[in-house]
């Protein structure tokens, strides 16, 4: 199986190589101003680029850091870019390691911070580290702290911290003791991490990968907290701007991601997902931007002018579904739409999310015995998937729809719960214009984990 | 029962994931589970959305439970424990006690231990009273009360002032616990986001050492902005009476002794080993870290005995979670 590596980063030699020695062929794109997109899905990519088409299997997009000097104004050594050699070279009887200035330092430097102050201790360096926070938790830094402070390197915890510059040396002052003392060090070495930021061509990658970026220009997966390196795009991976060299941290990235590609190379065929209708589809694109799984394309077939649904990208969310304005798309497992509208049970029609709503339901159901009866439930495999015209059809029936759905920022489709709420507003919005109660439609968001709150929104919604 | 099965030794977070994606696999699995139910502890877990998701984790989990007691190649036998274990990689023959008498389990391949952690419970059992929102409740009492709250709280009675005591029970030498948990600074701070936005007038107060798993900087700035206190010094101890007070060294006074009256003070209870960990070592031939965790002492490839979860050290739910995926697709690519 080929697997593309788009992007330069120091990571790319140690990432081959374990590609390589688990039997994967590498294929190496480092210029992302080479690619126009990535078309295709897990198993099948095709990355067009300048010089003709590179076919791989799965995409991993690694994204070099880059590295600046926080303070340039004063005389320092970078903390990763310099090697502890040239440190020693310079027959250094004292060096200052500084974290956490002026903002917080990466996560990553702390590593690097308690290798380099070990390795200087051991040599006879009297080392200070000065930092805001040590994070030392992970059990493998913590072996390293101790390494350190073995080798006489002292820690130094400090809150704020000034600086004067001389011709030789640098004088710190450090507020430490949580404010209550200053103290001042002299050095002649004075070694400041970076400053780590994305590479300026990551927002170039990510349009030309469709995958989504967060607010601080990390990729974001479905399920952000779930696995780092996976994005919303399935089988495309990034390992973004981990750290300058290869640390521990990114061993464990690249162990995963290996891992997830194995796993995703076994799975067996996607069976839940979108179809599209191609004698009503207009071509009009609005699935191909709205699908936040780059699960839409246009059909090669020249016979067929129609979108077609890439069905091992799809995740079933159904959001297409909802946005189609021909309703070209539908289902194939039962959703909103295409299911047979249940007999009518009662005076409460529930359109719940079944990640979130759903179960919290489930877990409720001791609570709401009394009235079963009188709600009816459909789940959703996405608050996308919910319309405008699907909550109107359903007030024929039932006194009241609730429409239940995941919290901010917990939607595994990115923005499912999002425009639910917004069909939900254009709904009472629509009441409101024929004078009917809005209040006819109710809108909750929660977590699989408040049973309660469901319970409560559901009896208060029967009135 | 398929020819090579795995034993997977607690039914928790990282039992439950690996014995699913195992099963998804096509591998049969026995969860042997000391408890009547399956989840371990983060079943009793919250969700800590505040006014939006704070990624806490659990939301991974959701029906994971029922999916695995449902599914067709995991057999799991609750209220058993694994009483011995014979043979080799591959061909593994284990004896399970429960409530009727033992049984063997033969043609065993590999044996998953995910026996999870215990809560820092000798030292918090002492101290926990708790009515309504008053008293002094341990961080998995918090946790319950967070995922049995309703649309308009968490508490019958609203406190108006909270205690976080972190690192209780870890960096602690007496309770033999040096190392960090790693997780209570997460669930701490966020159930504190959750209490702040139910309750805007409760006063929070944080007694800490360090803050290790805060999310960085910017996330103490947060919760600052939050109006949450942060008091930086391990109180002395907690005085017993109506209300309890908390007993502290002022920061910066030289050692000033002060008294501080809370409504409810909360445990920031760590990680600790869990206490099966010596029979499971035993029986497993396993070995020890230096914090008392298990580990395997030769190569799980060779063994056929893996580690998955907290029972090799303190980790958070999408750790647990990735490695016990990872734990999964080893055995898998073995067997295979």
């Amino acid at each position: 199986m080929r697997i593309a590596i788009i992007g330069k980063s120091p990571i790319n030699e140690p990432l081959k190589e374990r590609l390589l020695s688990e039997g994967l062929t590498p294929v190496l794109v480092e210029n992302i101003n080479d690619i126009l997109g990535v078309v295709g899905q897990k198993g099948d990519f095709a990355i067009r680029t300048r010089y003709g088409d590179v076919e791989a299997g799965y995409v991993i997009a690694t994204q070099g850091p880059e590295l600046s000097n926080p303070v340039p104004e004063v005389p320092s050594l970078p903390l990763s870019g310099s090697s502890v050699q040239n440190i020693l070279d310079k027959n250094a009887k004292q060096a200052v390691l500084l974290l956490d200035y002026p903002d917080e330092s990466p996560g990553i430097m702390t590593e690097i911070a308690l290798k380099k102050a070990a390795e200087l201790a051991r040599k006879r360096v009297n080392v200070v580290c000065l930092a805001r926070f040590i994070r030392t938790s992970g059990g493998y830094l913590e072996q390293l702290y101790r390494e350190a402070r073995h080798f006489n390197a002292v820690f130094i915890k400090y809150s704020e911290l000034s600086m004067d510059c001389f011709e030789n040396a640098v004088v710190i002052h450090a507020r430490i003791n949580e404010g209550n003392e200053t103290i001042s060090i002299k050095t002649d070495n004075l070694i400041i991490a970076e400053k780590i930021s994305a590479g300026e061509d990551i927002r170039e990658m990510a349009s030309r990968l469709r995958i989504h970026l967060d607010d601080e220009g990390k990729a974001s997966g479905d399920n952000p907290f779930v696995f780092s390196a996976m994005t919303n795009r399935k089988g495309v991976f990034a390992l973004h701007n981990t750290s300058p060299g290869l640390t521990n941290e990114t061993k464990e990235m690249i162990d995963y991601t290996i891992a997830a590609i194995k796993m995703e190379m076994a799975a067996g065929k996607n069976s839940g997902h979108a179809v599209v209708d191609a004698d009503k589809c207009a071509l009009c694109y609005t699935c191909y931007r709205v699908c936040t799984h780059a699960a839409m394309a246009p059909d090669p077939n020249p016979d067929r002018s129609a979108m077609m649904n890439l069905e091992e990208a799809c995740y079933g969310c159904g959001i297409c579904v909802s946005q189609c304005p021909a309703a070209a798309v539908r289902l194939t497992e039962a959703g909103m739409e295409v299911k047979p509208e249940m007999a009518m049970k009662g005076s409460l029609k529930i359109f719940c999310c079944e990640n979130s709503a759903k179960l919290a339901f489930e877990r409720a159901k001791p609570e709401l015995e009394e009235i079963y009866d009188k709600v009816d439930i459909t789940p959703v495999s996405c608050g996308g998937e919910i319309t405008t015209a699907g909550i109107l059809s359903a007030l024929h029936r039932y006194r009241k729809v609730l429409v239940a759905v995941c919290m901010d920022d917990a939607c595994k489709h990115l923005e499912g719960n999002k425009r639910a709420k917004r069909q939900v507003l254009k709904a009472q919005q629509l009441l409101k214009s024929i004078a009917m109660d809005p209040g006819r439609i109710e809108y909750v968001q929660l977590s699989h984990a408040m049973p309660r709150v469901m319970a409560e929104t559901v009896i208060e919604a029967l009135g | 029962m398929s020819m090579s099965a795995v034993l997977v030794i607690g039914g928790g977070l990282a039992g439950c994931v690996t014995a699913l994606e195992l099963a998804s696999r096509g591998i049969g699995t026995v969860i042997v589970e000391k408890d009547r139910r399956l989840g371990g502890k983060v079943r009793d877990y919250g969700c800590k959305a505040a006014s939006r998701c704070n990624q806490c984790g659990l939301c991974i989990v959701g029906d994971l439970w029922a999916r695995v007691s449902e599914h067709s190649d995991i057999e799991v036998l609750t209220e058993s424990r694994l009483v011995d274990l014979i043979g080799t990689k591959g061909n593994y023959k284990a004896v399970v006690r429960d409530k009727n008498g033992s049984r063997v389990i033969d043609g065993i391949s590999d044996i998953v231990v995910s026996i999870g952690f215990d809560g820092a419970s000798s030292a918090t059992s002492a101290q926990v009273q708790y009515s309504g929102g008053r008293g002094v409740i341990s961080g998995l009492k918090l946790e319950q009360l967070l995922a049995q709250r309703g649309r308009h709280g968490i508490f019958d009675e609203a406190p108006s002032r909270i205690a976080f005591l972190q690192c209780f029970g870890s960096r602690d030498i007496q309770e033999k616990a040096p190392y960090c948990s790693r997780v209570c600074c997460g669930y701490s701070t966020r159930a504190a986001r959750v209490i702040r936005h139910h309750y805007p007038e409760t006063e929070i107060t944080f007694f800490y050492m360090d803050l290790q798993e805060v999310e960085g900087g910017t996330y103490f700035d947060v919760l600052k902005k939050e109006n949450i206190e942060f008091i930086p010094c391990r109180p002395v101890s907690i005085v017993k009476g109506s209300p309890n007070r908390v007993l502290y060294e002022q920061p910066g006074s030289g050692g000033r002794l002060v008294e501080r009256e809370f409504d409810l003070i909360v445990l920031s209870e760590g990680i600790h080993p869990a206490a099966d960990s010596d029979r499971i070592a035993e029986i497993c031939t396993l070995g020890y870290d230096r914090n008392g965790f298990l580990k395997t002492i030769s190569d799980s490839g060779k063994t056929g005995i893996y580690l998955a979860g907290c029972v090799s050290g303190p980790k958070k739910i999408p750790e647990v979670y990735a490695e016990s995926l990872q734990v999964a697709q080893q055995i898998w690519g073995g067997v295979r």
